[in-house]
């Protein structure tokens, strides 16, 4: 049983830990006559040397908030879940409903990543063009995905996601066979 | 039920119905700012309420497109039937949109630290009042609560914030530059004028005046939104002799777009030269030839005299005319005296005969 909720916490924390590093961490880098970096939480561009505001980046960094609310809720339930004490069946309970969340922030993460794919979509590109001045080359703007993408929006989120859920959920269980046994 | 619970349960309500405002279209909405877009006036928390009525210039007001594609900023200008829109904060205002687009004007901010700290306050003593009921363990209980919490707090944040989901409204505006006049002035100077659209020209890299097969470097000076050219004299003398009246003008340039992005500018012009027929007088003795072309040309004038009926005698005189410049030849002092002023003139050979 303690191995039990030692993993269940152990999941938690990392769950949360790496969803609050990765939302921190640039996503997307852009080059060109458009230039900076994108994380989930946060935008800094520049297009032709002024700051560039994105109402659809705005946007995604608020609902961002929801995915990190799920992982703080997951970090501060594990914490709780560790703590000797008191009715363990309440906190396996809101680790349980702490892990769940993270099924409905890998929902909003998968939006989130639609919203900002697709407005840098729109973003990249060539920027020449003919005018009757001639043709003016203005740069291609590039958008490569960093690292910290791959693995936020790869499978091995997922199964950490669900790993976490599977494990607490096991964990709520054993708890609630060890009050009837009792 | 009691007080403090019935007044979470009517402020849960207010807010909700205020929320759902927006989307059922009800007179008055509460919408979450939800970019930095129009920061200082209102920034990424705060919450505005705006109501259904007229507005102007200098009110910010919230249009959408869609029952979740909506945005508040400020009217810069209203012409009929169109509202141009600026966030305070973005360099370039929006593109122009109908005013039947516009849903509401706001007319009161709530800062972010008005209104976050006192709903967590409000959502925690309302969680602390109802730990016993939250610590009875019923199976699932818990569990639901943290679920539906979260659930909750995302909804109420989707519903908040103006969402958008189209790619087409990224107020980007490419700079660009569009020419205005290309003309040939007298020296052999082309005067290129151009309309700066957030990019001019900082400097010219290479030069080339093309006519016919011949090429020529030429010097442009300049910059901003205006170069001159200088066409080679010698490529001019060779149209006019060739016959060519198109002078193309091929150039590369740097451009300054923005604060710090250099671009380029690959240009050809197409430049008409309009040769004109040179003036000639005669009166007092004189015959003026002025040349108000580009190119110097070369004029030959034969004096035809005679004192008494009889053959005619001859004297020929040839001149380099350049551009703009007036030559006064002296005719021979008989009482007969004509004279025959030829050159040639884009490709063909012209002809004038005068009495001095």
């Amino acid at each position: 049983m303690r191995a039990l909720k030692l993993l269940a916490a152990a999941l938690g924390v990392a769950y949360g830990m790496i969803t609050l590093a990765l939302s921190a961490s640039p996503l997307y880098l852009v080059r060109g006559p458009v230039w900076g970096a994108v994380s989930l939480v946060a935008y800094r561009l520049w297009a032709f040397g002024s700051p560039f505001y994105s109402p659809a980046l705005d946007t995604a960094s608020v609902l961002s908030l929801s995915v990190l609310l799920s992982a703080t809720l997951n970090i501060a339930a594990s914490a709780w879940l560790m703590i000797e004490g008191g009715d363990e069946a309440v906190r396996a309970e809101a680790h349980a409903g702490a892990a769940l969340s993270s099924l409905v922030s890998i929902g909003v993460l998968r939006g989130l990543k639609r919203l900002i794919g697709g407005e840098l979509a729109g973003i990249a590109g060539s920027f020449d063009h003919v005018t009757s001045a001639g043709r003016v080359i203005l740069g291609r703007v590039i958008v490569e995905e960093f690292p910290p993408a791959s693995v936020f929006f790869g499978s091995a989120y997922l199964i950490l996601a669900a790993a976490l859920v599977a494990v607490s959920l096991a964990h709520l269980v054993q708890v609630y066979a060890g009050h009837r046994a009792h | 039920m009691r007080i403090s619970n019935l007044a979470v349960l009517l402020a849960a309500l207010a807010l909700l119905a205020l929320v759902l405002g927006r989307l059922a279209g009800l007179p008055v909405a509460v919408v979450m700012v939800s970019g930095r877009s129009m920061e200082p006036s209102l920034r990424l928390g705060d919450l505005v309420v705006a109501v259904r009525s007229g507005f102007g210039v200098g009110d910010v007001v919230i249009w959408c497109t869609s029952p979740t594609y909506c945005v508040v900023h400020r009217v810069v200008n209203v012409t009929d039937g169109l509202i141009v829109t600026k966030g305070d904060n973005n360099p370039v205002p929006d593109a122009p949109v109908p005013r039947g687009l516009v849903r509401y004007r706001v007319v009161l901010t709530i800062p972010r630290e008005l209104w976050a700290p006192p709903a967590l306050l409000l959502v925690g003593v309302y969680a602390y009042r109802r730990r016993r009921a939250l610590a009875q363990v019923q199976v699932g209980r818990v569990a639901v609560a943290v679920l539906l919490s979260y659930f909750l707090f995302s909804l109420t944040l989707a519903l908040l914030a103006p969402t958008y989901f189209t790619h087409n409204v990224a107020p980007l505006r490419i700079p660009s530059i569009n020419l205005r006049s290309a003309r040939l002035w007298p020296g052999g100077l082309v005067a290129l004028n151009y309309t700066p659209l957030g990019a001019s020209i900082e400097e010219v890299e290479a030069c080339l005046a093309v006519a016919g097969g011949l090429r020529a470097p030429c010097a442009a000076e300049g910059g901003g939104d205006g170069l001159v050219v200088k066409v080679p004299t010698a490529l001019l003398e060779y149209m006019n002799e060739h016959g060519l009246s198109i002078l193309e003008v091929r150039l590369n340039a740097t451009l300054s777009c923005g604060q710090s992005w250099r671009g380029r500018l690959v240009g050809r012009y197409l430049v008409p030269v309009p040769w004109r027929p040179l003036r000639v007088e005669a009166g007092g003795g004189v015959v003026r030839i002025y040349n108000p072309n580009p190119a110097a040309v070369r004029v030959n004038v034969t004096f035809m005299w005679a004192d008494e009926p009889g053959p005619w005698s001859r004297s020929e005189a040839s001149l380099m005319l350049g551009p703009g410049e007036e030559a006064v030849v002296e005719a021979p002092r008989h009482r007969y005296v004509y004279a025959d002023v030829r050159y040639v003139l884009a490709g063909s050979i012209r002809g004038v005969r005068v009495r001095p």
